[in-house]
């Protein structure tokens, strides 16, 4: 998988994101810079990437990918490639972003929205929940329900009675909000995740009877959850998954980094001979000195992580325990 | 006189876990694991420690004499200094 | 066994406490009535409602907790006083801390006593030990520390052992070495009383400067490093009613893992002060708000007398077997001064450490460990008696008999029985219980708790 940014404005303001940070640097407001949008002989190489790389799935992702003004040509494109569409969105889309989605089978995309997302970085809005609730019942099944947790008292429970109105897909999309590098972000810290772990534990009870399917992003790690806990998880179904890899986010700029939250620490040229999993290869060349440690400092000791079956959380969340070495010894 | 003074070069970094000190070396994509001794005296240097002040503190340690203590401790910069966690600059004194 | 069988009347029902059966439960009058002739008459033939209580009442359950006996084989931890100095001049200090002579432990004297421990470990086959700092200030003398703390885990490393390390700590220090700190300690207990004005007022420094926004960065290195925070916040008569403010403060700047919230025990200082404990009913009340914020934010509220996870005989570490080295190399079991101990006429002196070895008196590790709430009168017929197990010995008079409940008491009822309510999901009731003086009265006032000694119901 690889996600393209195709647009670094965003009009929201989460408190969450670990992508602003980056992406300011992109966004064309000062003058001479290049356009915050990639333009379509820049996407069709990004095509023939995906193409290079036999991945028959084109992840569109921002800032806000439907601000890209030729959004519904972006969306043609794809689909003449053959691609599977997967957009990652605020879902406040404009008319002709819904037009342009709205057509397409829903086997052939998934949008998936950020429903946590707002303008004024505290709860949506009104008109924002109302805007998201058209875009869920035009969209229907083409679209999947995504939540960033990032603080411990969340409540998922609204999702429900909109999967049931808006005959969207009966699954939620979980990630924990990580830390950008220079931590700005709001962003969940590992010593809230034991809690969260049992929140979302009891909501997976409710969600399951109700046959709602519970998806987990990167960074989710073994020990937030108890026993009972993971019990409950799997009675609901969860596809519970403690994964830290490259995403391949790849910039405007033809970068490709390992992922937002670690910016521009672990990047690499997007080459045009190069494939994605090559590219992969390089970034995890490059994170490797820093896998041994994990978000907590027992995690170098942890079984889970010894026999792979937990990554030891966000490498951003790890490195954010790092210090630069400030010794200096005069003998 | 001269004066040696070992200093971290840019691009270390470090962090304390359970099993010891992992230091890294980013320039070089080098990592190491400071254990027992080794994790105890990169521990106090990161606290500013002096010189001597890191020889007593070492010589309570390990139940030596000053003398051995210094002696260890340079041999340990040495070894930091040769697998480039540390680099070394002298300069004159007096 | 039935003298273990709690009742207070909540409202107009029954909160049925049963700690060796792990059992709480909400039952009416008539319940309780049925309880109590079921317990006490063999044909008693109780009506149906009841039963599945009575059959876990009539279980075996667990035994006891007992003081331990026998030799020093397992002990709680080992505690190191690096100073008995402090930077600090807190308005209700126990140990009048700026006052103290600044004598430091030696180095030797922390590996010996860190050596002495550690052997004594290895040879009980123990997996885990624990070392932890008190004062004073214990990083006003900090090199101490750090020597201990980088001794231990070489020591644990090379003996097959895993070591924990503790602090209580005022929070006054450099960036720097806070961040060692969080890098270093498994837990810190960091004394924070709440906002600047709050803590400003009731913990100045010796010099008079400012000393809250130091003690605020310091307490955000800790919530950012790896280090569990708890936050120990002393409540006074003129706090008492900002707790749930405390706790929403608290909540939005850091993040521990636990904040306890400590009544004022009173001392010489802080009546010097003019600083007053607060009311128990308005602590009761306001810890429960208070513990209602934090829980949101994923952290526990604790009171030190009631520990409901747990069944002990006493309160603190003295009967645990605790090993509390003072700078000069004695053994005590309580790391209170020796001056407090003779007011309240105990000796908490276990022994010294001589020539690299522990050398503990058997006789006084047998009078130390009598210090257990099967000592203590006034708690015999208390439901909280295998929690809060008397309170502090030294700072706690329990010489009075059943019933005669002081503040501290008082406060411990009422928040055990607020969190068994809560434990049951009785949140309306706890909060229309709390909100009724009247009922809270009748509830702590009561004599005897225990179900059959109840002359009536």
């Amino acid at each position: 998988m690889a996600n393209l940014v195709i647009s670094a404005r965003c009009n929201m303001a989460c408190p969450y994101c670990f992508a602003s940070e980056y992406l300011d640097g992109q966004s064309g407001n000062i003058p001479g810079h290049a356009s915050p949008y990639i333009d379509l002989e820049t996407f069709e190489d990004r095509l023939d990437f995906l193409d290079r790389s036999n991945i028959d799935e084109i992840r569109l992702i921002g800032g806000e990918p439907s601000l890209h003004p030729r959004f519904p040509e972006i969306i043609q494109r794809a689909v003449k490639r053959g691609k599977r569409i997967l957009i990652f969105t605020h879902g406040l889309l404009t008319e002709s972003a819904l037009t342009s989605l709205e057509v397409l089978p829903p086997e052939r995309v998934t949008v998936l929205v950020n429903m946590n997302a707002s303008r004024s970085g505290d709860e949506p809005s009104q008109k924002e929940e109302t805007h998201r609730r058209k875009t869920l019942l035009r969209l229907g099944g083409r679209v999947q329900l995504g939540f960033t947790i990032f603080q411990p008292d969340f409540e998922l429970d609204f999702l429900i009675p909109l999967m049931v109105e808006t005959g969207c897909q009966k699954s939620v999309r979980l990630g924990i909000a990580q830390p950008s590098l220079n931590g700005r972000n709001r962003y969940l810290h590992p010593k809230q995740y034991i809690s969260v772990g049992r929140r979302l534990a009891d909501w997976a009870e409710r969600a399951g009877r109700l046959g709602i399917w519970m998806g987990f992003d990167c960074g989710f790690v073994r020990c937030m959850f108890s026993e009972s806990d993971l019990e409950r998880l799997n009675k609901a179904g969860a596809g519970i998954a403690y994964r830290c890899n490259p995403i391949l986010d790849i910039d405007l700029k033809d970068k490709a980094l390992h992922c937002f939250p670690l910016g521009d620490k672990f990047q690499t040229d997007l080459k045009l001979t190069l494939t994605a999993g090559e590219l992969r290869a390089i970034l995890e060349d490059k994170a490797k000195p820093y896998r041994r440690a994990g978000i907590y400092k027992e995690c170098t000791i942890c079984s889970y992580k010894q026999n792979g079956e937990c990554m030891g959380g966000c490498l951003a969340a790890a490195i954010r325990r790092f210090q630069l070495a400030k010794i200096n010894i005069n003998i | 006189m001269k004066n040696r003074i070992y200093f971290c070069p840019a691009g270390v970094e470090w962090v304390k876990n359970t099993d010891g000190i992992l230091v890294i070396n980013r320039n070089q994509s080098q990592s190491y694991l400071l254990m027992g001794l080794e994790s105890a005296v990169w521990s106090w240097m990161s606290l500013s420690y002096t010189y001597p002040r890191l020889v007593g503190m070492l010589s309570e340690l390990e139940g030596i004499s000053r003398q051995e203590a210094g002696q260890k401790l340079k041999r340990l910069l040495e070894a930091w200094r040769v697998i480039d966690i540390l680099e070394v600059r002298e300069t004159s004194h007096g | 066994m039935i003298s273990d069988i709690f009742a207070v009347p909540i409202i107009d029902k029954y909160l049925i406490y049963a700690p060796l059966h792990n059992l709480a439960s909400l039952v009416d009058q008539r319940g309780a009535i049925s309880l109590r002739k079921a317990i006490l008459e063999a044909d008693y033939q109780p009506p149906a409602p009841v039963e599945p209580l009575l059959a876990i009442l009539r279980s075996p359950g667990r035994a006891a907790p007992q003081p331990r006996t026998g030799p020093i084989k397992n002990p709680y931890f080992l505690g190191l006083i690096p100073t008995r100095a402090c930077n600090l001049s807190c308005l209700y200090c126990d140990f009048a801390g700026n006052r103290q002579p600044g004598s430091r432990m030696g180095l030797k004297t922390a590996k010996e006593a860190i050596e002495a421990y550690f052997q004594l470990a290895r040879q009980s086959d123990l997996q885990w030990v624990e070392v932890h700092f008190f004062g004073g200030e214990p990083f006003f003398a900090e090199n101490v520390v750090h020597f201990a703390v980088a001794y231990a885990e070489l020591r644990a490393q090379e003996l097959g052992l895993r070591v924990r390390f503790e602090a209580t700590s005022n929070g006054i220090y450099r960036a720097d070495r806070c961040r060692w700190i969080a890098n270093n300690f498994d837990t810190i207990v960091l004394s924070l009383d709440g906002p600047e004005d709050i803590q400003e007022r009731q913990r100045p420094a010796n010099s008079r400067r400012k000393t809250a926004q130091t003690v605020i960065r310091n307490a955000k290195i800790f919530s950012e490093g790896p280090v569990e925070l708890v936050i120990r916040s002393c409540v006074t008569e003129a706090t008492v009613n900002r707790l749930p403010e405390i706790a929403s403060w608290i909540a939005g700047e850091f993040i521990p893992s636990t904040v306890c919230f400590e009544a004022l025990t009173p001392s010489i200082l802080s009546k010097e002060a003019g600083l007053h404990p607060p009311d128990p009913w308005d602590f009761a009340r306001n810890f429960t708000l208070a513990s209602e914020i934090l829980e949101k934010a994923g952290i526990e509220t604790a009171l030190s007398t009631v520990v409901l996870h747990n069944l002990r005989t006493s309160f603190c570490p003295v009967g645990q077997d605790a090993l509390i080295i003072s700078p000069d190399g004695a053994i005590d079991a309580c790391y209170l001064m020796q001056a407090d101990w003779k007011r309240a006429g105990l000796d908490m002196r276990l022994g010294w450490l001589k020539d690299g070895k522990f050398q503990i008196d058997s006789e006084a590790v047998g009078r130390v460990r009598k210090n257990s709430v099967y000592e203590k009168q006034l708690c015999t017929a208390c439901l909280c008696r295998y929690h809060c197990a008397g309170g502090c010995h030294i700072n706690h008079s329990i010489a009075r008999s059943g019933g005669a409940y002081d503040s501290l008491c008082l406060q411990t009822r009422l928040v055990t029985m607020a969190s068994l309510l809560k434990r049951l999901g009785q949140e309306s009731l706890m909060h229309a219980w709390l909100d009724d003086r009247h009922a809270l009265e009748t509830s702590a006032w009561q004599p005897t708790d225990l179900l059959i000694a109840w002359k009536t119901l």
